[in-house]
Formats: C-alpha cells, structure tokens, sequence
C-alpha cells in the first residue's frame, strides 16, 4: 500500500475542478501518511499528460471511446483492473451520479468498505478517518476502515480548500484496455441532457432557492435571474415542489438534493427540518422572508426582514451592476 | 415471479435527531420510524406491477433492530403478500457492504426472486450503497435513481435521474436491482382493509445466524465520534425590503464574508 489512488473526472478541456480538489485533499494526506498519489481516468478526453501539474506519480488510463458513455459495468472494470495493479490504500472520487452508481458495485467486488460523500479528513496513525453527514446533515460522523484494510470513499464537491502544493511531475502512464464489451442485454438506450445551462446543485458555488411563497412556476423566472448574475445554481425547498412550482431535481433538502455552497440565498423558505438538513452546511447562508420569526433566521448569517418579491429584483441590478463592472 | 422489496425503518424526516451524550450514535428515544421514504417508492412500484398480474408475489425483506416491525406492517399494510425481517440489535452499526450481504443472503435464502426493488438511499445514513453492492453480489444489473419505470415482461425499461436534470434510459433484464427515487410514482396509504389483513400475513422473523451466511467478517466501516453541526451563524439582520439594506447585504457578502 504505498499510494492513495484517485479517480480522476475530465470535462471538455481538462481535468475536472471538483477532480483537482480531491487530489489536492489527497497530497495532503499522502504527505502524511507517506505515500504516493496515483490516479485512474477513463474515457477518450481522459488526457494522462494533463496530471503533470498535479503531482500524480503514475496514471492507470483507459482511452477506450466505449467509456465515453456511462456503463458502470466498464467502469467498474477499469477501476478494479487499476487497483488489482496499483493495490492501492484506498480509492478516492468525487461525489457524481456515475461514481454514486458504479462504485458501490466496485466495492462489493473487491470486498471493500466504502464510505460515501466526505466532507472532512483527518489522519490518525495510519488511518484515514473521512467526516460525513448522517440525516442529510442534522448530525455528523466520522468513519473509517480498520487498519490495514484499503476503502473505497467518495467526498462531497467544494469541501477542500485549494492546495497549493502541487509538484510537477511527469506521471508514469499505465495503459489498461476494457476486459469485456459492455453488456447487450444492460445498455443505456436514450439519453436526455439537462434542460437548462445551469451549473448543478451539488457542485455549484453558490446555491438561489425560494420557496412555496414563489406563488408559481413563472415566478422562478425573477429567481433564475438572479441565479444568473452570479452564475448560481436554482433550487426549491419541498413545499415549493410540491406545489408544483419546481421539479424534482431542484429539491434541496433531505428527501431532495443535499448541497453545501459557499453562499446560499433562501427566499420565502421558512426553514423546515427536511429543508435545513439539505443546506446548513453551506459556508455562509442568506435568508429573505416577510416572518421575522421565521425558524430560517437561527441559522443565516445574513437575514433581511421583507418581501422576495420587491428584494429579489433589487439585488439583481444591484449585482449586475457591481459583477459587470 | 416474486418481487424482493428491501426496506429499512428510519427516524421520520420531521424527527430533531439527538446524540448519545457519549457520542456513539442517536438517541432513538422519543423518535417516530417509518418506512425510509424513497423505500416506499420501491414497494409501491412492486404493488403496481402486481395490480397488473396477480401472481406476483411481494416479499419485503428489512434488516433491523426490533424498531423496524411498525415499518413492516406498514408495508404488508401496504398489500405486499410477506416480510422477512431479519432482526439484529446492531443493524444500524453494520456498514452498507455488511447490509448488502446480509440482504443478498436471505434472498438467496427465500430462492427463485426475479427483481430487487429499493429507495435510493435510507435517509438516515444516507449512503446509498446497497443498490449497486447487491446486485454485484446477485451477478445482476442495476439501476439507481430510477424515476420513471416501465415493465417489459422479460426486461424493464428504467429511467435514471442524473445530474441537473439530466436522464438516461437503461434497458435491463427484469431480473435486476432497482433503487427508486421520487418521481417513479405515488406510494398508496394502506387502507383499513389492508390495515386489517396485515395482521394475518407472514412475518417471518431471522437472526443472522439463521441465514446461510459463510462469510463472518461483515462490516469494513466503522462510525465514531458522532456530533451536531455546530456551526455558528452570525445572524446579521436588516427590516425591510429597501434598497439600502439591499446594498448592505451585498458590501457584507463582497467585504465581509467575501463570497461574491
């Protein structure tokens, strides 16, 4: 066990920011434990060379187009071929609907815990011990695998602070070829890309939400707005879901989306139980609500007394102004 | 063919969760369980396809401690046909590897299952894990956050929610695990009716020693240290919808907390 090997994510041009982060946690806890930080990609944009500044010491990659759809059986495969040759400590990934999928089939083929959306790691001897919310937040833990015992663990995007201890490394590449074709009879026949440009909820930066006081489906327009001054991300409390003003897949909460911004704006949200179970780990939290006495208010940093409606357009030439300028 | 339904018995959504004072888990005193709410969608689709084929038969296996059995009743109350509730004081100790074996073994168990449904995750340890670890087990396919589901007969044709929106429509054997999200339908309240029939159906109760398990070492993860968020807000506060207190808003946001 001499490295921490971690998956790395590319998007169109490079390596993914949420990917940058977790191999600068993980130099960080290599330093520590006195390891080495390895990396596996996959798919046909996944570019080895690109590692050079991220101090990766070897790259297991797969170029193979056929991963340029997700398949989780060929994901699995990839990775299980790179851990059967790197035997690496633990595996480490970004949170995201394909490494929520497919790695927990990874670890029940390698016999390996798993510990999914860390928020917080800390090195006791030699074990890695990952902080992670219980209850979509009302409580935490930390968890760890048994000495000796490599894991698989996922981590929450936006959780680690930028490490600027990167070396420049040319990393060793290992090439890996896909051991089988994806399956015929598990294939993905159709794929719906995302209606909107919008960044997504569980990785942007800065999280607008409003609640059932939005009064409409329309009104989210005035939200979508502002979201966009700040390149902000939309989301919906239940109540305003329920109501048939938002899908689904805009549901922050503990039966929706549990996200963790730096700045999060509540509009019109009261401040449910289910809901701030979904957001109170965000970095700093902005409420607007008519009702002074609105449960929201205990845990905002910033709160004004007032109505959304009149607020929100304010704030959007406001910051169009001041973030044009 | 039968239908497995896993299901696990959470605290309610609404429940204020406290911690032990030691910090070795939650209190459940005084905390309502239910049925974890993406579980729901899981026996309701199984129901559904039932209502279309009466031979069906719906099995509910739950793994938990001796809180799961309203949860259970519940969901034979619900119309499934029979539950297997696997009964262990330390199941919520267990890590979702040990659950997925633990699932896994009690329906290899019962023999002859043709489809695995489930939420997405319980939303009490929120891993969602078991999905994929079981169906690796079972050698099946599987497909999480399925939010739209349609039965073929042989094969299912499930949609996957992905991120913002997105969605992907997986095609797989009938034969596969599937963890629902909202959306997939709208899970029935049992009636009195069903109330009433619940009580006659089948509960079997297991220990883990009582299933067919040969591989002893269970869990991998282990929990400790369990705390409250305990962030402290400032709660800055400005009256009125008014352009100044707009502006102060924002010079706080850019000079204070500088996340704009």
């Amino acid at each position: 066990m001499k490295s921490l090997l971690v998956y790395v994510d590319y998007k169109q041009g490079g390596v993914k920011s949420t990917s940058i982060e977790l191999l600068g946690q993980a130099h960080r806890l290599a330093n520590a434990l006195g390891l080495d930080v390895h990396a596996v990609t996959l798919g046909s944009k996944a570019d080895a060379t690109a590692l050079q500044a991220y101090g990766v010491k070897k790259v297991y990659t797969c170029n193979d187009p056929q991963l340029d759809t997700y398949h989780p059986e060929c994901y699995v495969d990839v990775w299980a071929q790179a851990i059967a040759q790197d035997q690496p400590m633990a595996l480490f990934a970004s949170s995201s609907a394909s490494s929520k999928d497919a790695l927990p089939r990874l670890a029940a083929r390698l016999d390996w815990g798993m510990i999914s959306d860390g928020v917080e790691t800390h090195v006791e001897g030699k074990v890695v011990k990952v902080k992670r919310a219980l209850y979509s937040g009302k409580c935490f833990a930390w968890a760890n695998a048994q000495e000796g015992r490599p894991f698989v663990a996922t981590f929450r995007p936006n959780v680690f602070e930028a490490f600027d201890g990167f070396k420049q490394s040319a990393p060793e590449v290992v090439s890996i070829s896909l051991s089988q074709a994806p399956s015929k009879d598990w294939v993905c026949v159709k794929q719906h890309a995302s209606q909107s440009d919008k960044p997504d909820l569980s990785e942007a930066g800065i999280v607008v939400s409003a609640g059932r006081s939005i009064k409409s489906a329309d009104n989210f327009q005035i939200v979508d707005a502002l979201a966009q001054t700040m390149g902000a991300a939309v989301g919906a409390s239940r109540a305003a879901v329920d109501a048939g003003y938002a899908p689904h897949s805009m549901q922050v909460g503990q039966t929706g989306k549990v996200v963790n911004p730096r700045l999060y704006f509540a509009f019109g949200i009261s401040g449910a139980i289910q809901h701030l179970a979904g957001m109170r780990a965000s970095r700093v939290i902005v409420a607007v609500n008519t009702d002074p006495e609105a449960p929201i208010f205990e845990h905002t940093d910033y709160g004004i007394v007032g109505d959304m409606f009149e607020i929100i357009p304010m704030m959007t030439s406001a910051l169009k102004k001041l973030l044009n300028d | 063919m039968k239908i497995a339904v896993c299901i696990k018995s959470v605290p309610d959504t609404t429940a204020n969760i406290n911690m032990h004072p030691e910090g070795t888990g939650i209190d459940p005193a005084s905390v309502k369980f239910v049925i974890s709410p993406y579980d729901e969608y899981g026996i309701e689709q199984a129901l559904l396809l039932k209502d279309q084929d009466a031979s069906i038969e719906v099995l509910i296996f739950c793994y938990g401690n001796d809180k799961s059995q309203e949860a259970i009743k519940t969901a034979l109350a619900m119309g499934a046909d029979r539950a297997i509730f696997i009964k262990d004081d330390q199941a919520w100790h267990k890590d979702g590897l040990a659950i997925a074996k633990i699932l896994h073994q009690a329906i290899l168990d019962e023999g002859d299952v043709g489809m695995v449904l489930m939420g997405r995750q319980a939303i009490d340890t929120d891993r969602g894990q078991v999905a994929g670890m079981l169906a690796e087990k079972l050698s099946w396919p599987h497909v999480t956050s399925v939010s739209a589901f349609e039965f073929k007969g042989d094969s299912v044709l499930a949609t996957r929610d992905v991120d913002a929106g997105a969605k992907e429509v997986w095609n797989v054997p009938s034969q596969s695990v599937f963890a629902c999200t909202k959306g997939i339908n709208t899970p029935r309240y049992p009636s009195l009716k069903g109330i009433m029939a619940a009580k006659k159906k089948p509960l079997l109760e297991k220990t883990i020693g009582d299933l067919n398990l040969v591989d002893a070492n269970l869990s991998e993860i282990q929990l400790s240290n369990f705390e409250k968020p305990s962030q402290e807000r400032q709660k800055k506060m400005w009256e009125g919808a008014t352009q100044d207190n707009v502006d102060a808003l924002i010079t706080a946001l850019r000079e204070e907390a500088k996340v704009i």
